[in-house]
């Protein structure tokens, strides 16, 4: 009782949490505790391919915005002026849809990629790119 | 649960009177020597020459045989569902109509510049049809296009999905109109 009681006095309470840095794991084969829980990591040039087509869907959104600003209305009548206002706003955020919609509907990585660079294709603000 | 399930079933279609006999309907299983008697059944149940969805409990469980999950697999969109689509079907109409309007409009007036331009001696220009009717296709493809990419997704997915479409439609007008302008030079 009394070398126990020894080897109490020499030892940290909580010495055999797994959980704490310098303690003993509780069992030898357990997994490793997950940091941050994501379960899904990218690879780091995936990462970089999608902030590349970020920032050009962002650029796009930018193109589309000074284009409907800087350009009249060419309809008369209110309602097909609220629809063109609508039609230009639809565009300005086309990207940010586009993106959406693919996170929405697919799942796999490739996929997404796929769709993003579809997106990159189809959404150019060509107004803006070639002004007439 | 499901063995005491079985057991009551096994019951049911008369294959064994004396034992239907001795055990009470519920709760047999603990009444004493009842209790493995009623398990013997069990490995017999094969045996039986009764294919599996023959009983009701099959019928209602499993998702491969079982009659009742089939119409619910076949039930379509909901009325929900539609309205939504049938709401985004406008704005898309408003689009289609304006393409249509851009197609007769441009048309018109090139024929008519051309007409002024053969008097004077100038060179005409041709009307650019392709991109005039992408431009009115665009709208019907892009819908129903929307409609069945979303046809087994609920109204949440289908709602991002059609604004995605207008999006893209919005965007594509733009940049066909960009490119008549272009062309009709």
């Amino acid at each position: 009782m009394a070398k126990d009681a020894d080897e109490e006095a020499l030892t940290w309470a909580g010495d055999s949490d797994p959980t704490h840095v310098s303690g003993k794991p509780a069992v030898a084969g357990a997994a490793p505790v997950k940091v941050g829980g994501g379960g899904s990591s990218l690879s780091p040039v995936l990462l970089i391919l999608f902030g590349v087509i970020a920032g050009v869907y962002l650029l796009y959104a930018i193109g589309w915005g000074i284009d409907a600003f800087t350009h009249s209305l060419p309809v008369a009548g209110v309602l097909p002026q609220i629809m063109y206002q609508l039609g230009e706003f639809l565009a300005i955020v086309s990207p940010a849809l586009w993106a959406l919609a693919g996170w929405v509907l697919l799942k796999k990585t490739p996929f997404r990629l796929l769709w993003l660079f579809v997106g990159v294709i189809l959404l150019a603000p060509w107004p803006f790119i070639i002004p007439g | 649960m499901p063995k005491g399930l079985s057991g009551k079933l096994k019951m049911d279609s008369g294959k064994d009177a004396t034992l239907a006999k001795q055990t009470p309907p519920v709760g047999g299983a603990e009444s004493g020597p009842a209790g493995p008697e009623i398990v013997k059944p069990e490995p017999a149940k094969p045996a039986a020459g009764k294919p599996s969805s023959a009983t009701p409990a099959a019928t209602a469980v499993g998702p491969s045989k079982g009659e009742p999950v089939k119409p619910q697999s076949k039930k379509g969109p909901s009325w929900f569902w539609w309205t939504v689509a049938i709401l985004f079907a406008l704005l898309y109409a408003w689009d289609l109509f304006e393409a249509l309007a851009n197609m007769f409009g441009v048309s018109d007036q090139l024929n008519w510049l051309n007409e002024f331009r053969e008097q004077n001696g100038l060179n005409t220009v041709a009307i650019p049809w392709v991109p005039l009717v992408i431009n009115v296709a665009l709208p019907i493809v892009v819908y129903f296009l929307s409609l069945f990419v979303s046809r087994k997704r609920n109204v949440g997915v289908l709602a991002i999905v059609l604004l995605c479409g207008l999006g893209v439609v919005a965007a594509g007008s733009l940049s066909l109109a960009e490119l008549v302008g272009l062309l009709a030079r």
